[in-house]
């Protein structure tokens, strides 16, 4: 068997694996999806059922609302498996670290992304945002999800073993320009301009992000094995 | 870099002379600015304050420059020294950070007529402050204190990458939604009577800023090493 | 015969505590080595330390006859490591378990069921572990050793936990991968009945 045949089944097994145990435990999914609908749900509590008020600032709530969702489940990446020994056995058998990370972010960005993305569906429904932007919603918030599970990774790598919230309070700051880019694409999608520039930025953040980012995360993930 | 101990007396050489010239500097500095130069015929006596609010600017922004050089260091060449650096810069850097954001404050109230504009550079600024309070954050939670160098050594490194693109996406999203601003510091025409005296004082705070720095490297080096026998044949003579 | 493992005078520190003073012994390919202590001994440190999960140690750890002090991976050694955490997933079936693991994810449905014969574990292949007993749970854990051809197991504790058929399976397993040429590294609070030489492990008081 080839080396690189041997990198992919690596790849599989632990997107495989990390899926199982996802589906297994309902919680990881359902969790950032509930936690999604209530925070989006609040807005309109806290801020009057104003259909105009809503309507303009629906884009901007449904991508907070997202950003904080995403990183509710993305501390639970490693420290399972840190606690009770699987990290221990893999890093010994000298599969690629890398590999495992960016399989990981995969899962996460699978399982937590993907709900988030379908749930924001119906929140543009409720915070009438209009449907024309509908599109650029998703297109976008796919975007923004993976890099936010490659920075929550990043974040959970270094606060290993310590509470969720140390994690979110390293990660938030640096999901800022992430943030600047999609509501960029989705004001410019709700007064129908072209939004295909913010669009090709984020896709360079996540060029340079997906190993840029993977790569500190392992140098991070590492530390806990010095 | 060289080793602790032998760190650890340079420093303690030359901590006198970095606090007298930091003290001679920033006096020098602020008397003239505050006292001597002439008085803003838009603004009057109120853009003094620039004396202050300028110099922690650019140091807020500098050490974050100078922990990301040190954090890099610390990475791939493993130097201790580099990693203690980080650590004892990060509160310094959130002390200026912080003054630069009240100044800046106060100086908006006269000017603004409000005590926080959401403009370009007093956001970056207080992002600045809530990735120096990421890194204090992430050290402090971390018991084994070289782990904690190392860990904060990837934020560091990730921030620079992260704040020309937080500084730059800011601008563009403060010329997106307010489109008329007027920005003090960069106005061309200051004459120099005012803008000689800010040049001392920025020198000022950054002497002030080193002889913080080695102060602090100090007390870290003794209490990370205070098992060794170097720090106890000097403080506890046997 | 060749050393597998050879170790001079490994000394350890655990945030500026020594935990290990002075530790060597030699390990000879196809054979087993137990270190033995109390609890505290710094038992796992020293698989951890050969490990480089503990950096805090000076001391020469020489792979397969080198001269020259290196890690396991330069040493070209392949490893398994198995520490208190057995790294078995309660909502994973035995099965995935075996699979899913850094030795199985090459092995075909008819190996893992030949192994999970092995250790007895047959029927339930497809139980999820949150089901089977502390000592069922500690039998996969032995299961991912079969699964591909190591030369030296760092196992922490094998033996806690385990019935006296479990022991014994144990002891054939390591009977039998001994004379494919792998050795063993085991920790234990007492000597095993394996056929191993022991090196002791004294607490470190207060001087």
């Amino acid at each position: 068997m080839t080396n690189r045949d041997n990198t992919l089944d690596w790849f599989m097994l632990v997107l495989r694996r990390d899926l199982t145990l996802s589906f297994r435990r309902s919680a990881t999914y359902i969790t950032p999806l509930i936690f999604f609908l209530i925070v989006v749900t609040f807005f309109p509590l806290a801020l009057g059922p104003s259909q105009s008020l809503l309507s303009s600032l629906a884009a901007g709530i449904i991508w907070i609302s997202a950003l904080l969702s995403s990183l509710l489940a993305v501390e639970g990446i490693f420290s399972e498996d840190y606690r009770d020994g699987t990290l221990d056995q893999y890093f010994v058998s000298s599969e690629p670290v890398f590999i495992l990370i960016f399989a990981k972010v995969l899962c996460h960005w699978l399982v937590c992304g993907a709900p988030i993305i379908l749930a924001s569906i119906l929140s543009s429904i409720f915070l009438y945002l209009p449907s024309g932007a509908l599109f650029a919603l998703i297109i976008s918030l796919l975007l923004g999800t993976l890099f936010m599970s490659l920075l929550g990774a990043l974040g959970a790598a270094l606060a290993l073993g310590k509470s969720a919230i140390l994690s979110a309070i390293i990660v938030l700051p640096f999901s800022i320009p992430t943030l600047l880019m999609g509501t960029a694409i989705m004001s410019a999608a709700v007064n129908q301009q072209d939004y295909s520039g913010f669009l090709s930025i984020m896709g360079a953040m996540l060029a340079v992000g997906i190993p840029g980012l993977c790569l500190l995360t392992v140098e991070a993930i590492l530390l806990n094995y010095e | 870099m060289g080793s602790p101990p032998h760190f650890y007396k340079w420093a303690t050489r030359s901590l006198p002379w970095l606090a007298g010239l930091a003290v001679i500097v920033f006096c020098v500095g602020l008397t003239w600015g505050i006292g001597f130069s002439p008085t803003d015929y838009k603004q009057g006596d109120v853009y003094r304050i620039i004396y202050i609010h300028v110099p922690s600017a650019i140091l807020a922004e500098s050490i974050y420059i100078f922990m990301a050089i040190s954090g890099f260091i610390s990475m791939v060449w493993r130097a201790k020294i580099a990693g203690m650096l980080i650590n004892s810069a990060a509160p310094i850097g959130a002390g200026f950070t912080l003054v630069a954001l009240l100044t800046g404050s106060i100086w908006g109230k006269p000017t603004w007529g409000t005590w926080w504009v959401w403009d370009a550079r007093l956001t970056s600024t207080l992002i600045l402050f809530f990735l120096y309070a990421a890194i204090i954050g992430l050290h402090s939670s971390i018991e084994n204190k070289t782990k904690g160098d190392r860990a904060v050594a990837i934020l560091a490194v990730l921030g620079v990458v992260i704040v020309p693109i937080i500084k730059k996406s800011v601008d563009w999203w403060q010329t997106l939604h307010q489109p008329s601003t007027f920005t003090l510091t960069s106005s061309p025409s200051m004459p120099p009577e005012m803008y000689l005296p800010l040049l001392v004082c920025v020198l000022g705070f950054y002497f002030l800023f080193i002889f913080m720095l080695t102060n602090s490297l100090r007390g870290e080096i003794i209490s990370r090493e205070r098992d060794k026998s170097w720090v106890k044949k000097q403080f506890f003579k046997y | 015969m060749s050393n597998i493992l050879k170790v001079k005078n490994l000394n350890c520190r655990r945030s500026g505590e020594e935990v290990l003073q002075g530790v060597s012994f030699t390990l000879e390919a196809g054979k087993n080595l137990e270190i033995i202590g109390s609890n505290g001994s710094g038992k796992t440190t020293v698989l951890r330390s050969l490990l480089g999960f503990v950096n805090d140690h000076d001391g020469g750890v020489y792979w397969n006859d080198s001269e020259v002090p290196s890690t396991f991976q330069e040493g070209d050694v392949s490893c398994f490591y198995q520490g208190h955490q057995i790294a078995v997933k309660p909502l994973l079936t035995t099965y995935e378990n075996l699979k899913f693991s850094s030795s199985g994810f090459n092995s075909s449905l008819e190996e893992i069921t030949l192994i999970a014969k092995k250790i007895g574990l047959k029927h339930f292949l497809n139980r999820q572990s949150s089901s089977l007993s502390a000592g069922q749970k500690k039998r996969i854990a032995i299961g991912r050793w079969l699964l591909k051809d190591f030369n030296l197991y760092m196992i922490d504790e094998p033996f806690t936990a385990l019935d006296d058929e479990g022991i014994e399976l144990i002891e054939d397993i390591v009977r039998e991968l001994n004379n494919k040429g792998a050795s063993f590294l085991i920790t234990g609070h007492r000597p095993s009945g394996l056929n191993s030489n022991k090196i002791y492990l004294d607490v470190k008081n207060d001087k």
